[in-house]
C-alpha cells in the first residue's frame, strides 16, 4: 500500500479489521492529550480514551448515562471551555453491538481546541438529547434521527427533518438499499404504464389498492425484500473497480 | 374669430379627445419601451433588441400579445366588479388629463384652440378629485378577485394612496396660496407674472410633491403592494391579457397626469424658461406644448430612473412616512408660505 | 369580545425570495411573527449515502452539487480531508492555486448573494451589476477548471489540471478593477436611506446565541465573535497571506451586509498575492491511483467556506470507498437560527433574513 503513516497521536490498527473500527493501542500507550488528562482527571471511570483522529485530535469515548455529565462539564469548565457543538451525527457499525455510535464534535471558541465524543447506542435504545446544552443540537439529532432512526430522549421535537413524516426506513443504515425501498416501481407514473390503465394523469385517477402499495414510497413490500443479514453484503462495495 | 359655444364646448374638445384617445395607448407602449431600456442601461444591459431595430417595435408586439390572450376571470369572482376595475382606473386617468393645460392656444381655420380640454376654474380641485377615484378601482379590483391575498394587497395600496393623497393636498395648498387661483392655466399665467417658476419659490413643496406623487402612483419605493418578492402580488394577481393592460394603462395614464400637475405647479407649464425675459424670445420659436412634452418626459424618466435605483421601503414605514413626515412638514410649509406672504402684504401694502 | 386567532402562513416552498426550495410556516399575530418553522427536506438527495458507495475520487463531484453556490469551496474542504486520513502530501503550486480559487469562488458566491439579497429587498439593478462581475469570474474557472458552476476543482493529492497560459495574468488584471466595483455596490446601498431602514435591527442574533445556535460564517463574524477559520486554523495556503478579518459589533443584517462587503475586498488581496507568489512546480503530491486508506483513520477537517463552518467528517475503512462521510453543511445549521432571528418582525423582514443568513438548499438539505 502506497498511502503514508497519519501524523502523529493516531494509532494505525491492523488493515482490513473492517467490522470493528474501535481504535486499539496497536504500541506502548502515548501519553493522553493535555484536554483528555484534564477530562479523565474528573470523570475517570466515565470517560475512555480512543486515541487521535487523522487530524490530532483526541477522541474519547463515553457511556450513555453519564453524557450529559460530561458534556456539560466540558461546556462550563473554565479549561475546556466548549461552547460551540460544531457537528452531531450517528454513524451504523451493523454487527458491533451497541449497533451505533453518536458523534459529537465539539470545539472551543476561546481556546481553539477540538475534541470528539463518541457514545455507543444500540438499536431501539437512545441516548440522552443534548439540545438544552447546545442549542444547535436540535436540528442535527432531528436528522440522525432521520437517517438513522437513533432516538434522542427529551428531544422537544424529534421528528423527520429531511424525509416525509410517514416515510418508514432509516436510509442512512446500511441495510437501507441505495436504491431505495422499491426497486422495480419508484413512481406512480410507472405503475400506470405498468397496469396500462391511463396515457394522461388526470386529477382524479383513482388507483387500486395495488398500485398504491407498490407506487407509494417508503413502504417496504410488495417487490422488494431485504437479503438475509448472514448474506449481507460487507460495508466495502466493489462498485469502485467499474465505472 | 369665429368661435362659437358649439365649437368652443362640443367640436374642438371633442376633437382634442379623439387625438388623446387614439394616440394614448400607443403613447403608454412607448413610455413602457423607454422604461424598459432605462432600466436597462442602468442595470447595465441592453433592453429589448429583437423586435425591430433597438426593440421598438417591442410595445406592437407586447401590445398583439395582450390583445390575443385568453380572458380568464376566476370562477369566484364578482365577474362585474372584476370587468368594471380596471376600466375604472383607466378613465379615471384619461379623464384627468383633461384639465391639464397642455399648450399655449393657438388659432387654426378661424377658431381659436385651447389646448387644454375643459379648463375650469377650479381645475386643480377637479384634478385631484377625479385622481382620487382610482383608488377606488384598486379596492374593486382585490376585492373581485375573490381570494385573501390580492384583497390585502389592494386594500394596502388603497391605504397608501389615500395617505399620500393628504400630503399632495395640503402641498398644493402652499401654492395655490401664492398663486390665488385653483384655476390650472391661471396658475402658469400667474407664475407668468411674477417672473419664476414656483419651484423656487416653493422648494420644500416642490420635493413634498414630487416623493407624494411617486407613492400615489404606486411606484418604487413604494410599490411594496404590488412587488413580486413579498407574499401578495397584489390587487392584479387575477387579472391577465387585456384586462391587465388597462392597469397599466391606468398606472402610467397616473404617472402622466401627476408629472403633468407638477409641471403645471411648479415649473411653469408649457411655458419656456425665462418667459418674461425679451432676450431669449427667440426659444418662442418652440411651441408651449412641446415644452410640455419636455417637462413632463423629464419627470417621467425620473419615474423611472428612481425605479432602477432605491430598494423599496416596508409597508409600515411607508405608512408611517406619509403619516409622521411628510404631512406635518407639509403642514408646516403650508404655514410657512402663509406666513411669508403675510408679512410680504403688509411690508409693500 | 372579539376574539383574536393567530394565523397560519405558508411561505414556499416555490416563492420568488426564498432562494430554493424552502418552506416557511409562519404563524402570524396580524402581521407580526410569532412563530417561523422552517421546514426542509425538498432538496435532500441522499449525498451521504452516495458517498459510501463510491471512491475519494469519484466523491468529489457530489461535493459540487451541495453549496452549488461556492463549488471550489465545497471540494476543498472533502479533498483535504480525504488527504488528511490518507496522509497524502499537496504540492506547493497546488496549495496557492487552490487558494487563489477558493478565493474567488468566495468572491462570486457573496456577489450573487448581494445581488438576490438587494433584489429581494427592491434594488432590482444590484443583481444585474453583481452578475455582471461574476460572469468574469465564471470565465476564469471555466478556463481553468472546465466548468463555470459544479467545478469539481481538485482531487486529493493537488489539482487536476493546470492553470492555463494568460490566466494568472487575466485573473490580475480582474483583481485591479474589481474593487472599484465594490466601491460602486457601496455607493448604491450602504448610506442608502431606505436600505438602512429595511435592514438596520432587523434579524438580531447576539453573539452568545449564536455561539450557542452553532452559527459561523459572516453571521457569527457580525455579532462580534472573530471566528474565522482562515486565521484560527489554517489550511491550503492561508498562514501564507495577508489579510484581515472582517467583524462587526452589530449583530444585525446591515452588519452582515457590511461584513460580506469587507470579505469581498480581502478576497481579492489574497487572490493578489497567492497568484503573485505562484510557485513553479508539480500541480500534485505523490498519491496513488487507487486510494485505499486504512480502516480506522478518520478526521472532521473543517474549512471556512463563504456561508460559514464547512466541515467533513470521514471515516475510512481499508477499502478505496469512504465508511461514512458527514458534510457539516454551513446552510443547514445557520437556517435554524431563523425562528429566532425573525420572532417579532414584520413579514416583510422574513425575505431580508434569509437573504441576510444567505442559505443555499442544496447545502441545507444535501
Amino acid at each position: 500500500m502506497a498511502d503514508e503513516k497519519p501524523e502523529n497521536g493516531a494509532e494505525t490498527p491492523p488493515a482490513g479489521a473492517a467490522s470493528t473500527p474501535s481504535e486499539n493501542e496497536a504500541a506502548a500507550p502515548p501519553p493522553p492529550h493535555p484536554l483528555v488528562s484534564a477530562l479523565l482527571a474528573r470523570f475517570p471511570s466515565a470517560v475512555q480514551e480512543e486515541g487521535a483522529d487523522a487530524g490530532g485530535d483526541p477522541i474519547v469515548r463515553v457511556g450513555a448515562g453519564d453524557l450529559l455529565e460530561v458534556l456539560g462539564w466540558l461546556r462550563d469548565d473554565a479549561a475546556t471551555r466548549f461552547d460551540y457543538l460544531a457537528d452531531l451525527t450517528a454513524i451504523d457499525w451493523t454487527e458491533r453491538s451497541p449497533r451505533f455510535d453518536v458523534v459529537y464534535h465539539l470545539y472551543s471558541i476561546a481556546k481553539n481546541h477540538r475534541l470528539t465524543v463518541k457514545v455507543g447506542c444500540a438499536d431501539g435504545e437512545g441516548v440522552p438529547t443534548v439540545s438544552d446544552i447546545w442549542g444547535t443540537a436540535n436540528w442535527h439529532e432531528r436528522e440522525a434521527y432521520d437517517l438513522y432512526g437513533v432516538e434522542f430522549l427529551g428531544h422537544p421535537e424529534l421528528e423527520r427533518i429531511f424525509l416525509p413524516e410517514d416515510w418508514e426506513g432509516f436510509p442512512l443504515r446500511k441495510d437501507y438499499p441505495l436504491e431505495g425501498p422499491n426497486l422495480e416501481l419508484l413512481t406512480r407514473q410507472q405503475a400506470a404504464f405498468r397496469g396500462g390503465r391511463f396515457d394522461r394523469i388526470r386529477g382524479d385517477y383513482e388507483m387500486t389498492e395495488k398500485e398504491r402499495e407498490l407506487a407509494s414510497p417508503g413502504i417496504v413490500g410488495a417487490l422488494w425484500t431485504p437479503k438475509p443479514p448472514a448474506a449481507a453484503e460487507p460495508e466495502t462495495s466493489d462498485e469502485s473497480n467499474e465505472s | 374669430m369665429n368661435n362659437t359655444p358649439l365649437s368652443d364646448f362640443v367640436v374642438i374638445p371633442l376633437i382634442l379627445i379623439l387625438a388623446i384617445l387614439l394616440i394614448f395607448p400607443l403613447l403608454v407602449g412607448y413610455i413602457v419601451y423607454v422604461e424598459r431600456k432605462v432600466l436597462a442601461f442602468i442595470q447595465s444591459r441592453l433592453g429589448p433588441m429583437r423586435v425591430g431595430p433597438w426593440g421598438l417595435l417591442q410595445p406592437i408586439a407586447d401590445a398583439v400579445k395582450l390583445l390575443t390572450k385568453e380572458d380568464i376571470a376566476p370562477r369566484t369572482a364578482d365577474v362585474f366588479i372584476f370587468k368594471i376595475a380596471p376600466i375604472i382606473l383607466l378613465v379615471v386617468g384619461l379623464t384627468a388629463m383633461a384639465f391639464l393645460p397642455m399648450g399655449e392656444g393657438f388659432t387654426a381655420f378661424g377658431y381659436d384652440v385651447s389646448l387644454s380640454i375643459v379648463d375650469v376654474n377650479v381645475g386643480v380641485l377637479a384634478l385631484l378629485a377625479v385622481m382620487s377615484l382610482s383608488t377606488y378601482s384598486i379596492v374593486l379590483g382585490g376585492w373581485a378577485s375573490n381570494s385573501k391575498y390580492p384583497l390585502l394587497g389592494g386594500l394596502r395600496s388603497a391605504a397608501q394612496m389615500v395617505s399620500y393623497e393628504v400630503a399632495l393636498a395640503f402641498t398644493v395648498l402652499a401654492t395655490l396660496m401664492i398663486a390665488g387661483t385653483l384655476s390650472l392655466s391661471g396658475i402658469i399665467e400667474a407664475q407668468r407674472q411674477s417672473g419664476l417658476w414656483y419651484v423656487f419659490v416653493q422648494p420644500v413643496g416642490f420635493v413634498l410633491f414630487i416623493i407624494a406623487m411617486v407613492a400615489e402612483t404606486n411606484r418604487l419605493p413604494f410599490d411594496l403592494p404590488e412587488a413580486e418578492s413579498e407574499l401578495v402580488a397584489g390587487y392584479f394577481t387575477e387579472y391577465s391579457g387585456f384586462r391587465w393592460s388597462f392597469f397599466m394603462l391606468g398606472e402610467y395614464a397616473a404617472m402622466v397626469v401627476m408629472s403633468g400637475l407638477l409641471v403645471t405647479l411648479y415649473l411653469g407649464g408649457w411655458m419656456r424658461p425665462f418667459p418674461n425675459v425679451e432676450l431669449l424670445g427667440f426659444l418662442d420659436l418652440i411651441p408651449g406644448f412641446t415644452w410640455f412634452v419636455l417637462k413632463v418626459g423629464f419627470f417621467i424618466y425620473f419615474f423611472i430612473w428612481i425605479r432602477g435605483t432605491y430598494p423599496r421601503y416596508r409597508y409600515d414605514q411607508l405608512m408611517g412616512l406619509g403619516w409622521k413626515v411628510f404631512i406635518p412638514l407639509a403642514i408646516a410649509n403650508l404655514f410657512a408660505t402663509g406666513l411669508a406672504l403675510l408679512i410680504i402684504d403688509s411690508v409693500a401694502g | 369580545m372579539l376574539k383574536t386567532r393567530d394565523m397560519e402562513l405558508n411561505m414556499g416552498p416555490q416563492h420568488p425570495s426564498t432562494h430554493g426550495v424552502l418552506r416557511l410556516v409562519l404563524t402570524l399575530d396580524g402581521e407580526t411573527i410569532v412563530d417561523c418553522k422552517p421546514v426542509i427536506g425538498y432538496l435532500h438527495r441522499g449525498t451521504e449515502k452516495l458517498c459510501e458507495t463510491r471512491n475519494y475520487y469519484k466523491n468529489v463531484p457530489f461535493t459540487d452539487r451541495t453549496d452549488y453556490l461556492a463549488a471550489p469551496n465545497n471540494n476543498l474542504g472533502y479533498v483535504e480531508t480525504v488527504e488528511k486520513i490518507g496522509g497524502y502530501e499537496v504540492s506547493e503550486r497546488a496549495l496557492y492555486v487552490r487558494t487563489a480559487i477558493c478565493e474567488l469562488s468566495r468572491i462570486a458566491s457573496h456577489l450573487i448573494w448581494l445581488g438576490t439579497h438587494a433584489l429581494d429587498i427592491g434594488a432590482q439593478t444590484m443583481l444585474m451589476w453583481t452578475i455582471r462581475e461574476r460572469e468574469v469570474i465564471l470565465d476564469f474557472f471555466e478556463a481553468a477548471l472546465g466548468d463555470r458552476l459544479t467545478t469539481t476543482a481538485f482531487r486529493p493529492g493537488g489539482l487536476r489540471r493546470d492553470l492555463p497560459d494568460g490566466w494568472v495574468k487575466a485573473v490580475l488584471g480582474f483583481c485591479k478593477t474589481f474593487p472599484d466595483r465594490v466601491d460602486e455596490y457601496e455607493a448604491l446601498l450602504t448610506k442608502n436611506r431606505i436600505w438602512i431602514d429595511r435592514t438596520v435591527g432587523v434579524g438580531v442574533i447576539s453573539a452568545e446565541d449564536a455561539i450557542d445556535m452553532g452559527l459561523s460564517g459572516p453571521l457569527l463574524r457580525a455579532s462580534g465573535v472573530p471566528y474565522d477559520i482562515r486565521k484560527v486554523m489554517p489550511y491550503a495556503a492561508y498562514d501564507k497571506v495577508d489579510f484581515e478579518i472582517a467583524t462587526s459589533n452589530d449583530c444585525d443584517s446591515y452588519a452582515r451586509y457590511e461584513v460580506r462587503l469587507k470579505e469581498m475586498r480581502e478576497s481579492v488581496k489574497i487572490v493578489e498575492q497567492c497568484l503573485e507568489r505562484l510557485p513553479e512546480g508539480p500541480i500534485s503530491g505523490k498519491v496513488p491511483r487507487m486510494l485505499k486508506i486504512e480502516a480506522g483513520a478518520e478526521a472532521y477537517h473543517v474549512i471556512e467556506s463563504p456561508r460559514g463552518e464547512l466541515g467533513y467528517y470521514i471515516i475510512a475503512d481499508g477499502s478505496d470507498t469512504p465508511y461514512k462521510c458527514k458534510i457539516r453543511a454551513p446552510s443547514f445549521v445557520n437556517l435554524q437560527a431563523i425562528t429566532q432571528m425573525v420572532k417579532g418582525l414584520l413579514v416583510a423582514d422574513v425575505v431580508t433574513v434569509i437573504g441576510s443568513i444567505d442559505i443555499v438548499l442544496g447545502d441545507v438539505d444535501r
